[in-house]
């Protein structure tokens, strides 16, 4: 859609005619949403924009201001109503005590917003991050909160309280003393762990005495200092997130990343833990929330297997850089209603009143090369559906007054609307092959350029006439791994304050498996159609671990079969984890009160006891254009960027390609598609997309 | 997909050629000023850097110190009211949360010096070959549960704790929960076991094991990858540190 929306662009004056096909009724990919019924939003997952998304910002802030422009616009406000900021976050840790401890931590808002110019003193340079990891662990400490109660605040309260006890005063002090015994452990630690980081690196014949003895001492005094004065503490956090920090910068001159051409691809042959393990962080800090919130976040674990947390080092901490120093106005912004209503509905308008066609209901089946393998000869589509008198399909509803996308295809615009209905289709099925008809496409006479923006999983499928030929696309398909992903949401009757979950509505991650990832979603509920409004809704999301074999192609039952067993998942997760953060959710005898779910208002029998979970909403995204990419050590080798010209009239687009970024995000796809646009007509200028050259 | 407007139908429209197909990472085409507050590292020697962390600890603790000196004068001379209490005690707070930064700031030069002079020796390994344990899943244990034990708290006990976690076939239990305490502080890749033999019949060994400090309680972990087709059989093999000749104990596990 980014290349769509770059090659329409006004300076373009129109030179290039865009057409977009699309499989099933629904523009978004891994990004789709639709509305259900009572017009509720219904997910892939849970969306969050970070806050230094800056080209993908750049980008819908142009399309609302155009949409504005032409009296098209205010679906939802300006950009800033349209998305919510958030500096709020949450992480789960195993509490000492059992259960689970909450850490809680707000990120000071910046100057700015996302997509705003860059100014020209920008620097995305390592010694800028550097000199802002320091500024970070100041934020921290003055602003984290473990189980509510801040390190600051505690001082800050005694002008209100009044004069203290002598008790009060007692306790502050032994607090004090206690910070101070935390600050000269902690450095005595870090020490420690470059020392033993070192010495994981000398070689054995150049200092072998050296090895044995600082292995021998400094390594068991460490895990002594660890585990006697940090871990009992509730500063602990802090000294987790320091041992990362140092053990990143630690690195960073160790390897000479700062001065090496190639960034943080340097490095991105090593695993991400690997390699913060021997620059000297310990593993405590590398079990710490922190890192496996990231890990959650970013769904790092080889074919869904949480025993194979694998994210590669370079693009890992790229990431994580970008996170926590380049955003700008907030750490985090929520769409108010779903990625489909506030970014695709919005970009389907704006590129319609641009003049772009949409073909729906076309499932690309094969791109076949020219005899020479130079360029893309034909493209053959399943046409999945025809249109009711050959028009366009019509694909959006309106709800509350907005345009958004359904859930389901509108059959009534369908030929034999009634009958594939009654068939039971499944357009997005990647398993459901059933088909209306064939069509063709030849270069020259229906297309002169191509963009392929499916999912890295589909492109077996859709490509194969270039796979089967190509081995760099052969090692892209092999080396660029996706994970399928689960997700469920529910409705709730009352809200979570009143279920126990105190503090607002940020994002927790690092929570217990298998919804490791969840977020209060109260501020859509507006958007939705109810007669009777839920209190609030919740998102939950995270990996589903694939089978030890994979699906048979045309093997029909497979995706139902995993969407059972994420209902199973989902429905265990109430009735277990759970009671950690919503403890009023559960009944007196222990049990889970399952009316505490909102039922639809269809106005019949409102299944009681577990069944009721079937009136919420659940999906397994097992599809291979709906998996999620992550970058495993080494794969960035294999991604092939939208620039190649290998084949002159093919490009790709999508967050799995190298677009300078390889994170499976919003941010990720989006760069990809402005490199896909320039691929084709030159523009935009490379150093145009913000961060493109970052390290 | 695209159609250029105008162009000669007979001819076929190829994609931009580009100035260059990859992103510019390394520092050399873009060379901005270093933003404000950053420093070019200083050349420190390890002795210099220790040196300034101490100064600093003693002269913020000299200024807390003086300030309770001050308050604890006042307090005899009945001059101290209790009024100032909050103001003091946010005065020792501050100067406590300056330390831990100037510390923190402290450690970087360290770190930082450290490595500079031992960079000759260094030889960083290569990607894959250190191992790091999967992370430790949070379970949400009843509050009756006691938690982990602290380490150290166990050091007069014969024995340490040792988790068995696996990798690879699921049908695996593990026997074995405890070692015997080396004789000598010893670190974890210290440890080994040169593999699991099956107790009856042949069976190819379990030769992967790695030991690491357990990170969530008391003691060690062994990750045992055992393969998707190791035959079933019981399986056992004795456990050494680099410290002392005696075996540390046996490891048993059960492979169904």
């Amino acid at each position: 859609m980014a290349a769509a929306w770059e090659l329409t662009a006004p300076h373009h004056q129109g030179r290039y005619q865009v057409t977009v096909y699309q499989e099933g009724w629904r523009l978004g990919g891994k990004g789709a949403s639709g509305r259900g019924e009572n017009g509720r939003i219904e997910e892939h997952g849970l969306h969050i924009w970070l806050g230094f998304y800056d080209n993908a910002f750049r980008m819908m802030r142009a399309c609302h201001a155009e949409l504005d422009a032409k009296g098209l616009g205010h679906l939802y406000g300006d950009f800033r109503d349209a998305w919510t900021q958030e500096n709020d976050i949450a992480l789960c840790s195993a509490s000492e005590h059992g259960g689970f401890q909450r850490w809680q931590v707000h990120m000071p808002p910046r100057a700015g917003y996302p997509g705003d110019p860059l100014g020209p003193d920008a620097v995305f340079s390592l010694q800028y991050y550097m000199a802002g990891a320091f500024d970070l662990l100041r934020a921290l400490v003055l602003d984290t909160t473990v189980d509510g109660q801040g390190l600051v605040t505690r001082f800050d309260k005694a002008d209100a309280a009044g004069p203290a006890s002598a008790a009060e005063l007692a306790a502050r002090v032994a607090e004090l003393a206690r910070m101070g015994l935390f600050a000269s452990s902690a450095v005595l630690a870090e020490v420690l762990a470059v020392l033993s980081a070192l010495v994981r690196s000398v070689s054995p014949a150049t200092a072998g005495l050296l090895m044995t003895a600082v292995d021998a001492v400094a390594v068991p005094l460490r895990q002594w200092i660890e585990d006697k004065v940090l871990a009992p503490s509730p500063l602990r956090f802090l000294w987790e997130i320091a041992d990362l920090t140092l053990a990143t910068l630690t690195g960073f001159l160790r390897y000479g990343i700062m001065f090496d051409p190639r960034g943080l691809d340097a490095i991105d042959d090593y695993e991400c833990r690997e390699w913060m393990r021997i620059n000297g962080a310990s593993l405590r800090s590398l079990n710490s929330p922190f890192l496996r919130g990231l890990y959650d976040l970013s769904m790092g674990y080889e074919d869904g297997d949480l025993n194979k947390p694998r994210l590669s080092a370079g693009q890992g901490l790229r990431g994580t850089l970008r996170t926590f120093f380049g955003y700008r106005g907030a750490f985090m912004w929520r769409m108010r209603a779903g990625m489909g209503d506030v970014v695709f509905a919005p970009l389907y308008t704006a590129l319609k009143e641009r003049g772009v066609e949409f073909r729906f209901f076309h499932r690309l089946a094969d791109i076949e090369l020219d005899d020479a393998g130079t360029h893309a000869a034909r493209l053959k589509f399943d046409v999945q559906a025809a249109i009711k008198g050959g028009g366009e399909y019509q694909p959006l509803v309106d709800v509350q007054g907005r345009p958004c996308w359904p859930a389901a295809p509108d059959y009534a615009q369908l030929e034999r609307g009634a009958a594939l209905l009654a068939e039971g289709r499944k357009f997005e099925s990647h398993w459901d092959r059933r088909r209306e008809s064939e069509t063709v496409l030849e270069v020259q006479r229906d297309f002169d350029m191509v963009v392929l923006g499916v999912g890295i999983g589909a492109v077996p499928y859709c490509a194969n006439g270039i796979v089967s030929r190509d081995p760099r696309w052969q090692s892209m398909c092999r080396d660029v791994k996706t994970v399928a992903s689960q997700a469920f949401q529910v409705w709730l009757n009352e809200d979570l304050e009143a279920l126990g979950w105190p503090g607002p509505a940020y994002i927790t991650g690092a929570f217990a498996k298998p919804f490791d990832t969840w977020c209060d979603m109260a501020h859509v509920v507006p958007e939705e159609a109810w007669k009777r409004p839920p209190k609030t809704s919740v998102y939950f999301c995270a990996v589903l671990r694939d089978p030890p074999e994979p699906p048979a192609e045309g093997d029909m039952t497979y995706q139902g079969r995993r969407e059972a067993e994420v209902r199973a998942n989902a429905e265990e997760f109430l009735e277990g984890p759970v009671r950690a953060i919503w403890p009023r959710a559960y009944d007196a005898a222990g049990q889970f009160r399952w009316d505490v779910l909102k039922a639809d208002e269809s106005g019949g029998e409102e299944p009681e006891g577990r069944a009721r979970f079937g009136t919420q909403y659940w999906r397994a995204n097992v599809n291979p254009s709906d998996r999620y990419v992550i970058h495993t050590p080494g794969s960035w080798r294999s991604r092939i960027s939208p620039l190649d010209r290998t084949y002159d009239n093919l490009t790709i687009a999508g967050d799995w390609t190298d677009s300078g970024f390889h994170s499976g995000c919003v941010e990720g796809a989006v760069m990809s598609g402005l490199l896909a646009a320039h691929a084709i007509s030159g523009a935009p200028d490379l150093e145009d997309i913000i961060a493109y050259d970052h390290p | 997909m695209t159609t250029p407007e105008q162009h000669d139908p007979a001819k076929r429209w190829v994609s931009h050629q580009p100035e260059r197909t990859g992103p510019l990472r390394g520092p050399g085409k873009k060379k901005p000023a270093p933003p404000e507050g950053v420093r070019e590292p200083e050349t420190l020697v390890v002795n210099e850097a220790i040196a300034e962390t101490v100064r600093t600890a003693y002269d913020v603790l000299n200024d807390t110190v003086k300030q309770g000196r001050k308050a604890a004068e006042q307090f005899r001379g009945g001059t101290y009211n209790v009024r100032d209490v909050p103001d003091d005690v946010r005065a020792m707070a501050g100067n406590l949360l300056g330390l831990a930064r100037q510390l923190s700031s402290a450690t970087f030069d360290i770190c930082e010096a450290l490595l500079r002079q031992a960079d000759t020796l260094m030889t960083p390994p290569p990607p894959g070959s250190t191992h790091v344990p999967p992370f430790q899943e949070p379970k949400a244990a009843p509050a009756t549960q006691p938690g982990p034990q602290p380490f150290a708290a166990s050091a007069a006990a014969p024995v340490i704790a040792l988790e068995v976690l696996f990798n690879g076939k699921e049908a695996v239990r593990a026997h074995t929960s405890t070692l015997a305490r080396p004789a000598a502080p010893t670190g974890a890749a210290q440890v080994s076991c040169d593999g699991l033999a099956r107790r009856s019949g042949s069976a190819a060994p379990i030769t992967d094991l790695v030991f690491d400090i357990n990170p969530h309680g008391p003691g060690l972990r062994v990750m045992v990858t055992v393969p998707q087709d190791q035959p079933a059989g019981v399986y056992s093999g004795a456990v050494y540190c680099a410290t002392q000749k005696s075996p540390l104990g046996e490891i048993v596990v059960e492979v169904d």
